[in-house]
């Protein structure tokens, strides 16, 4: 990477409320294009509220989400979230109709060939080629957030909301994951928002890390030497005080 | 004894039971001093269906309740479709149609007859708004049932494509709704043909000929006790036929398929 | 296989003591009527109330049963749950037709019925096929009359059957009234005159224009049975409706004032009905061998009878023209 691009979403003193409990108190923070951010922090830290504020899905109680300028209100189609929960496929569509599923039906009318060409790209890029005739039932979890990713993907949009989609994984499907999650990254150069409360996930992943806690933004952390066990010691540092 | 018990385990075993029962019949009907009148010979049934095949309008009879069931079944999921989706849409209105649904609901379409001859008279349409009653409610029911229990990250997904509501309805709440819509239709089947053959044995003809409710009607004034069984076969024929061959077709081309039964 | 037939045989051995567990083992008689309610049953409300049949037979229990229509009296009288039904000669024919034990003890009344219309239809020639009629039900005496008719006018008997509508007395009036597409109501009285009594409505056949003559509209019915296994009681039964009979034609007014009771109406209209003149209370059986020969000829019969004593008791009054 190392070339600093623009600002693609800027965080203004962003606050929210659940049951008159501050979640978030006056957050501020930009993310460039492609970068790829983790979002860690405690349970209940406020980590999925701050995404779904990203994503439109709910309003603030203060301040503003702004998406390459303009206010953020409502879910838009160029910044795709993926869930945690296996059950984001559809269950009725094979692997292949559940991620041809957002270009058929996007009021951009894809053309055939486009769909054909796109929906192959990215069954690949998710090496989920052999599979793309299964019906989710028939597939193990780490399949279904693959087709989960690959769905969210295909519509090339500009920030992938990723809401800890390897939390129910077991360690070496998360990996692997991971490991084809960093060469999508780098195939595509989308930008990427992605909450996690594993320390090791985020350090291996991203290469900006925000640690929340107590509604603010505790730190924010260039992450340039991954994995390091340093680094480990000194984000649990921050995370338990 | 294993090998009997076998028998009783396949997927046949339906009609292994039916022939027991035949079998069963027959023995009471010739060794048992039933009065014919009451219990006729499976020959005197066989007898009668293949007269009132031929000479009589028995199919004629069948296929006009059928139609009747359809139309009605069709008018039902229609009217349950629009109102189960507007409640799903607004608050006010589904408090409405819970409103309708815990009045409506429990009352037989048969105690509504007095008014129904008053209001819509006694014809073909007098029946079907019987059976479009007998469908409606527990079709909403489990329409309403079935959004509900729709993952609320289906709805999440349609919003991020920004799809427009009916979009979301048709793409995704009706096909993740499916289990339920097919158990309505099964419920409503079954409602609609009982609503049909008691309401016709009620009205009578209606439509000339009448259905197969108004056939066993006439065979019960007119003492025909053979004919009124060979009517009830048919209703049990036709009511298999449809749970084998419509109903578990859909099922294994749909929740079947999807993992979802 | 061997439990099983255990299980099959003891099925057969609960359905067949079933069927036949309705037997009184008791010494006291019993029988059983079947009530029925309006005008042309005046006698049988009579007997009842007065307590006729327990004073010509001392000790007897009557058990009157309720019912609603003709086939239902008949069915219960097929299973032995019935020894007496009151109803009209073509539902008994078929009964006989279809090889019922039963035949006719006595006559009962005869009221006025007929054909009631709207306006619009002056006579049977104006009936169309978007017109319904409704009565009781196929095989009733208003059917088989609307079927005499329409072999006189039109020499086709099943002409109107595709017009028919099923519907009670009651719902019958509501439905001709209503104004819907029920145009014409083959009714009895009383529900024949408060049909003609409102504007708009008048009658285009009466049942005797249709049947060609007088007949009984209401003849009483037992089982062979307890003809045959308690003659002392069916004696009774014979004697007690003809008293109620006598009863009812010499004591108009007293009769009146003890239906009351039991119909929905005043004492004047109750003796306004009982003293029509077209309404006669009486034991002897009319019409029997005209309906007969009329249902075999159409093919609602299989067979006539030929011999008198067929059909009805010996003893029973009988008129033939």
């Amino acid at each position: 990477m190392g070339i600093v691009m623009s600002v693609i979403i800027k965080i203004s003193n962003l606050s929210k409320l659940y049951n008159d409990r501050s979640i978030l108190k006056n957050i501020d923070l930009t993310i460039e294009t492609g970068e790829f951010l983790c979002i860690i922090g405690p349970s209940g830290g406020g980590k999925s509220t701050l995404l779904n504020l990203i994503g439109g899905f709910i309003k603030s109680d203060g301040g503003s989400v702004s998406f390459q300028g303009e206010t953020v209100n409502k879910p838009n189609r160029e910044c795709i979230m993926v869930f945690q929960e296996f059950d984001q496929l559809f269950p009725w569509k094979t692997v292949q109709e559940n991620i041809e599923f957002p270009l058929k039906n996007d009021p951009h009318h894809y053309s055939k060939t486009e769909i054909a060409a796109l929906t192959g790209t990215y069954i690949d890029m998710v090496k989920l080629h052999e599979f793309k005739d299964f019906y989710p039932h028939q597939l193990s979890g780490g399949m279904k957030q693959r087709t989960a990713i690959a769905r969210a993907l295909v519509t090339t949009p500009k920030v992938l909301l990723m809401d800890e989609p390897f939390g129910s994984l077991d360690i070496l499907t998360k990996t692997e994951l991971q490991d084809t999650m960093l060469e999508i990254w780098k195939k595509t150069q989308t930008t990427i928002v992605f909450v996690t409360h594993d320390v090791r996930e985020a350090l291996h992943l991203a290469d900006q890390i925000i640690i929340l806690g107590d509604g603010t933004v505790q730190q924010r952390i260039e992450n340039k030497t991954k994995d390091s066990e340093e680094r480990v010691k000194e984000i649990i540092g921050f995370l338990s005080p | 004894m294993q090998n009997i018990k076998a028998i009783f385990l396949k997927p046949y075993s339906k009609y292994v039971w039916i022939g027991i029962m035949l079998i069963a019949w027959e023995a009471i009907a010739k060794l048992t001093p039933v009065s014919p009148l009451a219990f006729p010979s499976l020959e005197a049934v066989v007898a009668a269906l293949i007269n009132s095949i031929l000479t009589g309008d028995i199919l004629l009879q069948m296929l006009f309740s059928l139609g009747l069931i359809f139309v009605g079944l069709v008018i039902g999921v229609l009217l349950s479709f629009v109102m189960s989706a507007l409640s799903v849409v607004s608050p006010v209105f589904e408090s409405f149609v819970d409103t309708c649904v815990s009045i409506f609901h429990p009352l037989p379409g048969i105690a509504l007859l007095p008014l129904i001859i008053l209001w819509i008279g006694t014809g073909s349409k007098a029946i079907l708004f019987i059976i479009v009653h007998s469908v409606l409610w527990p079709m909403i029911l489990n329409m309403t049932a079935g959004f509900k229990s729709i993952p609320v990250v289906y709805k999440k997904i349609g919003q991020n494509y920004e799809f427009s509501n009916a979009k979301i309805i048709f793409k995704i709440y009706i096909p993740a709704s499916m289990p339920y819509l097919i158990a309505g239709l099964k419920i409503g089947w079954a409602r609609a043909w009982r609503a049909s053959i008691s309401a016709e044995m009620i009205f009578g003809a209606s439509g000339g000929i009448g259905g197969i409710g108004w056939y066993i009607f006439n065979k019960r004034v007119f003492m025909d006790t053979a004919g009124i069984f060979a009517g009830l076969l048919v209703i049990i024929v036709v009511g298999m036929l449809v749970e084998d061959f419509i109903f578990s077709k859909i099922e294994d081309r749909t929740v079947k398929k999807w993992g979802l039964s | 296989m061997k439990r099983f037939g255990i299980i099959l045989s003891l099925l057969c051995l609960v359905w067949i003591t079933g069927c036949t567990a309705t037997k009184n083992d008791s010494q006291e008689k019993v029988i059983r009527i079947a009530e029925q309610y309006g005008i042309a049953y005046a006698p049988v409300q009579i007997m009842k109330d007065q307590g006729i049949l327990e004073k010509n037979y001392p000790g007897i229990q009557v058990i009157w049963e309720q019912m609603s229509n003709t086939t239902a009296i008949r069915e219960a009288m097929v299973s032995n749950k019935l020894d007496v039904g009151f109803m009209a000669i073509p539902p008994f024919l078929i009964g006989w037709d279809n090889g019922m034990d039963w035949k006719i003890a006595t006559g009962l009344s005869s009221v006025p019925t007929g054909l009631v219309a709207k306006d619009e239809i002056q006579s049977l020639q104006d009936i169309e096929n978007d017109d319904r009629i409704a009565l009781p039900q196929p095989g009733s005496v208003q059917h088989i009359l609307l079927a005499m008719a329409c072999k006189k006018e039109f020499n086709d008997p099943k002409k109107m059957d595709n017009l028919l509508v099923t519907l009670s007395h009651p719902d019958g009036m509501t439905a001709l009234l209503a104004g819907n597409e029920i145009t014409a109501h083959f009714t009895s009285t009383p529900y024949r005159e408060a049909e003609l009594a409102t504007t708009g409505y008048h009658e285009i056949l009466t049942g005797e224009e249709a049947f060609g003559g007088d007949f009984s509209f209401i003849v009483g019915v037992t089982t062979k049975k307890l003809h045959d296994e308690n003659p002392e009681v069916y004696k009774a039964f014979n004697q007690s409706v003809e008293e109620a009979i006598l009863f009812i034609n010499e004591n108009p007014e007293e009769a009146a004032e003890i239906l009351t009771k039991y119909y929905d109406l005043s004492k004047e209209d109750i003796l306004k009905y009982l003293t029509a003149e077209d309404t006669e209370y009486s034991a002897t059986v009319k019409g029997i061998k005209n309906f007969s020969d009329f249902m075999n000829e159409t093919d609602y019969l299989k067979k006539s009878y030929t011999s008198i004593e067929e059909v009805v008791w010996e003893n029973t009054d009988y008129a033939e023209y």
